[in-house]
């Protein structure tokens, strides 16, 4: 373990004005005693700007758990969660809700949208909400860019289980967050629409510098991904740079799933 | 099933607490007034048996068949009665009317309950009171014994000296002793003077003269043995009846007087439940709404839809019974709670022991149950027609088709209009029994327009969300579409706060118009300056006095004083075409057109003086009588006498027939007077002259002199208490109705937990989320207060209509007030969405967006 930390932190040293969020020596322990899980024994990661990472693991490994505490949904039991330099575990709700505000995106599984607003409401839905101006450039070259140009009066139930997730994904994207989380994304998606929206996070990381993190068990999508960690059991137990589906799944048959 | 029910509703708690929590409210109205009947009338029951216990047999003047009658009958009575075989002891009293006055000179009591006046019966065993330790019986003149509960409230004690206005003007009594009741210090907030025999005789002009006899009969003689032996020698005019027949009839004439608030209390009852069905009725759409999954996957499972309603069913079952069984323990405190009240406001009801007869339980539960299974069958046939896979598909919430709602708009329409047709048949005047109409009439169109308001739920909620959404921001505008988003339910819960809005808007236009009336006739038809009535209301019948013509000949003496016209009422005491009026008018024909405009003409009033009956205009128009025809009247005290017509007035008064005073006294035989009015002369000060009046009858501490101004206040005050204790009442429902605002906010956020931890998650801070459910509330608050409105305004619009027959004309609507209730809805939405606004804040955003 002193070896996987001290790789840690020089990476930390190198890329550091890179570095949009982090987990440091997380630990999230559920129960007590005989009872006790440890959905996370001992993390540490960092996410960069333009980079897009996925997690993968089997179920119960913790990857969802260290998607949430990242994202401040959640609060580590030890350990250090930060995004763009605030310590997460010592705000209160008011600044996390701030912090998502500003420089957090979320995308999940279900897509979440709010069933009473069109298209263009649900995606502005969070400048709305915080009070701001939204860039009105990058909104109209991200509806165009995730096909949205003509359902923008829609509401949620006009739209695909596609368009939906890519309504999603722009309000993720609208106010330009400095890390996107993704849980699962593709997860409630045909193939066809699966492939467009991991293709365009691709593009958003590489062309548009996004940080991008996403949770999945699907090899096909974790393929996206500029990098895949691999949690197994609470730790980071391997990580695959610029991953094919191949050697994920050469992975998965060498140490098992 | 049942056990699968059960298990659901006790995994639900809160659930079952909100629903159960209308069940309960509405059910202890129910239980409350059958108890608290109940508990009186068998308290009432026990004390008068203690009361008369110790008396066999009373000897009366007889009922005469209607009106008042004789009031006492002759001293050598007594001796008759004594000389009957069997009897062992007998004594004469004599009562009338006596009211204390207070320290200032006020009169204590009369607005009310009597002030009863009575004698001492020296025979031991015959006395209905036991006197406390330290006093004795009234011996001599100028001695009283009063009864405890009249003493403990204005602090006599014995050896004081307090005044007492009987038939003859106010004098001073030493207070002797005090006296209860058998277990109870007061009869029901009555007042109770008792003198000696020849004292009371005095006082009360009974002159050799008694109003009853109290007989003790020999051992081994019945009750009933001795009222025939009695009657059988006593002179027509005087009857005997057993102390056990006294008893029943004091029970039932209390019974009868107290049958208002039962009425009052049992229709606030139907309104409490048909206010609660419709929560419970929203509830269970939404519980069964958001269990389609689980309902599926027992259909899935092979449950047969048969075995779906069941579930629902039973488990309202469980709900029902249990609510109606702590409504029941509900009722027991609203029946305390309004004794209670009675007590503050001046009845002294005695304490007893609350009673709850099996009938009570019996009705409780079956109305608790039936109006709960009523309300869930409909949800429960809907979740039986889910088909399962469409219920386990993955439903992301507002994606429903919305249902045409052209064939709901239709149908909520029809009955409206029904409901509003019968109402104003009900109402036209042709009907024996209108109410009954009128009742069905009102509940159909409440059923119609809930039934069209998810329509009016989207435009409305669009009107009244509108100012919130420009001024609020994105709170506002998600409240309101939210509030759209389900317009049934929304409706339905605006609909339970309509009712109660709705019958308090009403109450407020028709109190409103009254006053506007009462100012406008006394402008317009009543020209006297000055009003002579009596604060003892008690003074009604002929011997009672309201006003004597002592008093009545002092005020005239009032110098600055014209046309002081004197109003005696007979009551219950003259017959037409067999039917007993309930008033009788005489009236001073000389100066009556002065100081009253009824619309007669100058012809009418002229054969009025000589002799002739004016009659109202709707008299004239029902028998079809006319000036010059003879009306036939049938008088309690000197039988049949036919009278030539004068002619008609049209405006509204107590009577539709009026005699002047010559005849009135011939055909009535009771000189006290009712009412005075008067007119000041011209060029002298009103106020003064109304200094001279109060002077001249400073004898008479119970009249009350008042000018116009006072007239008004007074009658504005009478109003305003009535509507005092409605909106006491009918706040129930209206809490009721929050409740169910509650109630539907707790159902919705949980339903919509994943969609309330998303906007969490992209930055909604607590305060804004708490805004949101809030705003929710109040649209919803002011949907019901707009619909309440509406309909109240249209209900006393009908009303007022109807009563045009009696010269009310007019629609005044109190905006003022009709504002204030806007702005207490609001009120009324914060507060409902004080608990849901901080549950929903309070969420976990991390486990809200992945609920299920």
């Amino acid at each position: 373990m002193p070896a996987t930390k001290q790789k840690a932190e020089k990476q930390t040293k190198a890329a550091k004005k890179n570095v949009v969020a982090s987990v440091t020596d997380a630990f999230k322990i559920y129960g007590k005693g005989d009872t006790e899980v440890r959905a996370l024994n001992g993390v540490s990661i960092e996410f960069e700007k333009g980079v897009f990472t996925a997690i993968m693991g089997p179920s119960g490994s913790g990857k969802s758990t260290l998607l949430h505490c990242a994202a401040g949904l959640d609060r580590l039991s030890s350990g250090v969660a930060e995004v763009g330099g605030t310590d997460l575990g010592k705000a209160k709700d008011k600044a996390l809700t701030m912090l998502r505000r500003k420089r957090v995106g979320f995308i999940f599984q279900s897509f979440n949208l709010v069933p009473t607003l069109t298209s263009k409401e649900n995606m502005l839905l969070p400048s709305t909400i915080a009070g701001k101006k939204y860039d009105t450039k990058w909104f109209k070259d991200l509806v165009g860019l995730l096909g949205l140009s003509d359902r923008l009066d829609h509401i949620p139930s006009e739209l695909s289980g596609g368009q939906q997730q890519r309504v999603a994904v722009a309000r993720a994207l609208v106010a330009r967050p400095d890390i996107i989380f993704a849980d699962e994304p593709s997860g409630n998606l045909d193939s066809k629409s699966a492939q467009d929206l991991l293709m365009f996070l691709r593009k958003a990381a590489s062309e548009y510098g996004q940080a991008i993190v996403m949770v999945t068990h699907d090899p096909n999508a974790a393929a996206y991904a500029d990098r895949v960690v691999m949690l197994r059991d609470g730790k980071i137990v391997d990580e695959i740079q610029k991953p094919t589906v191949d050697k994920i799944l050469q992975y998965f048959k060498k140490f098992g799933s | 099933m049942f056990k699968a029910a059960l298990k659901n509703l006790l995994g639900h708690k809160l659930r079952m607490f909100l629903t159960g929590f209308s069940i309960i409210l509405g059910v202890s109205f129910v239980a409350g007034t059958y108890i608290f009947t109940d508990s009186i009338g068998s308290t009432f029951d026990n004390l008068f048996k203690d009361v008369y216990a110790g008396i066999d047999v009373s000897v009366r003047p007889a009922k005469p068949e209607f009106g008042v009658g004789a009031l006492s009958f002759d001293e050598s009575v007594l001796d008759i009665v004594k000389s009957v075989d069997g009897v062992s002891a007998a004594a004469g009293g004599a009562g009338g009317v006596a009211q204390f006055l207070d320290a200032d000179g006020n009169p204590i009591g009369g607005q009310g309950p009597p002030t009863i006046g009575a004698s001492w019966a020296e025979e031991s065993g015959l006395n209905v009171l036991r006197i406390v330790e330290g006093g004795r019986a009234p011996e001599a003149n100028g001695e009283v014994l009063v009864d405890k509960a009249t003493a403990d409230k204005n602090d006599f004690k014995v050896g004081d000296t307090v005044k007492i206005v009987t038939l003859k003007p106010a004098q001073e009594f030493k207070i002797v002793g005090v006296a209860t009741f058998g277990e109870s210090d007061g009869l029901g907030g009555a007042t109770l003077a008792v003198f000696s025999l020849a004292q009371a005789q005095e006082l009360f002009n009974l002159p050799g003269k008694l109003s009853e006899i109290s007989v003790k009969a020999q051992s081994g003689i019945s009750p009933e043995e001795l009222r025939d032996r009695i009657d059988s020698k006593l002179p027509e005019e005087v009857e005997a009846i057993t102390g056990q027949e006294q008893t029943n009839e004091s029970v039932s004439e209390i019974n009868e007087g107290l049958g208002f608030i039962n009425t009052a209390l049992l229709a606030f009852a139907g309104i409490a439940i048909f206010v609660g069905s419709f929560i419970i009725q929203n509830t269970f759409r939404i519980i069964v709404a958001q269990r389609a999954k689980e309902l599926a996957l027992l259909r899935a499972m092979g449950a047969t839809k048969v075995q779906v309603v069941r579930l629902v069913i039973y488990e309202a079952l469980a709900v029902s019974i249990l609510s109606s069984i702590a409504g029941i323990f509900m009722g027991m405190l609203v029946s305390s709670g309004v004794r209670n009240l009675m007590n503050v406001v001046g009845f002294s009801l005695p304490k007893g022991p609350l009673t709850v007869e099996p009938r009570t339980i019996i009705v409780s539960i079956l109305v608790g149950v039936v109006v709960t299974l009523v309300s869930a069958l409909l949800p429960a046939i809907k979740a039986s027609r889910v088909s399962p896979v469409e219920a386990l598909q993955e439903n992301e919430g507002g994606g429903r088709k919305r249902k045409s709602l052209f064939k709901r708009g239709l149908i909520g329409t029809l009955i409206t209009v029904f409901g509003a047709g019968a109402l104003a048949y009900g109402l036209n005047g042709s009907l024996e029994q209108p109410i009954y109409l009128v009742g069905f009439g009102v509940f159909a169109m409440f059923i119609g327009v809930s039934i069209v308001a998810p329509l009016l739920s989207v435009p409305i909620a669009r009107l009244v969300g509108w100012p919130l959404v420009k001024t609020r921001g994105i709170p506002a505008r998600l409240a309101r579409d939210n509030a759209r988003r389900t317009p049934r339910r929304t409706a339905s819960t605006a609909a339970a706060l309509m009712i109660g809005v709705s019958l308090v808007t009403m109450l407020s236009v028709m109190a409103t118009t009254f006053k506007s009336e009462i100012t406008r006739l006394l402008a317009d038809s009543f020209p006297a300056d000055l009003i002579i009535q009596s604060t003892n209301i008690g003074d009604a019948g002929p011997g009672t006095a309201g006003i004597s013509v002592e008093a009545l000949n002092d005020f005239e003496q009032v110098k600055g004083l014209e046309d002081v016209t004197a109003f005696r009422y007979a009551f219950q005491s003259v017959k037409v075409d067999g039917d007993i009026l309930d008033f009788f008018i005489g009236a001073d024909s000389e100066s009556l057109d002065k100081v009253m405009k009824l619309g007669a003409s100058e012809q009418a009033m002229k054969d009025f003086a000589k002799g002739a009956v004016l009659i109202s205009e709707n008299v004239s128009k029902k028998s079809n009588v006319k000036a010059g025809d003879t009306i036939t009247f049938e008088f309690a005290q000197t039988g049949e006498k036919t009278l030539p017509v004068a002619g008609i007035f049209t405006e509204p008064f107590d009577s539709e027939y009026i005699v002047n005073t010559a005849v009135y006294l011939d055909t009535v035989k009771d000189d006290s007077v009712t009412w005075i009015a008067a007119s000041i002369a011209d060029g002298q000060d009103e106020a003064a002259v109304k200094t001279e009046a109060e002077k001249a009858l400073a004898g008479y501490p119970q009249l009350d002199v008042q000018d116009k101004g006072e007239l008004f206040d007074t009658a504005e005050k009478q109003i305003d208490q009535v509507l005092g204790l409605f909106w006491g009442l009918l706040g129930f429902a209206v809490i009721i109705a929050v409740l169910g605002i509650t109630n539907t906010l707790m159902l919705s956020i949980s339903e919509r937990t994943r969609e309330l931890g998303m906007l969490r998650a992209i930055g909604m801070v607590r305060s804004q989320m708490r805004r949101m459910i809030r705003y929710e509330s109040i649209i919803i608050a002011l949907f019901g207060a707009v619909l309440g409105v509406s309909m109240g305004a249209f209900f006393a619009w009908v009303l007022l209509r109807a009563l045009k027959d009696q010269g009310i004309s007019g629609y005044v609507f109190p905006t003022g007030q009709v504002i204030i209730y806007f702005i207490l809805a609001i009120f009324a939405g914060i507060l409902a969405a004080a608990w849901p606004a901080r549950k929903a804040a309070r969420m976990d955003v991390l486990k809200a967006i992945y609920h299920e």
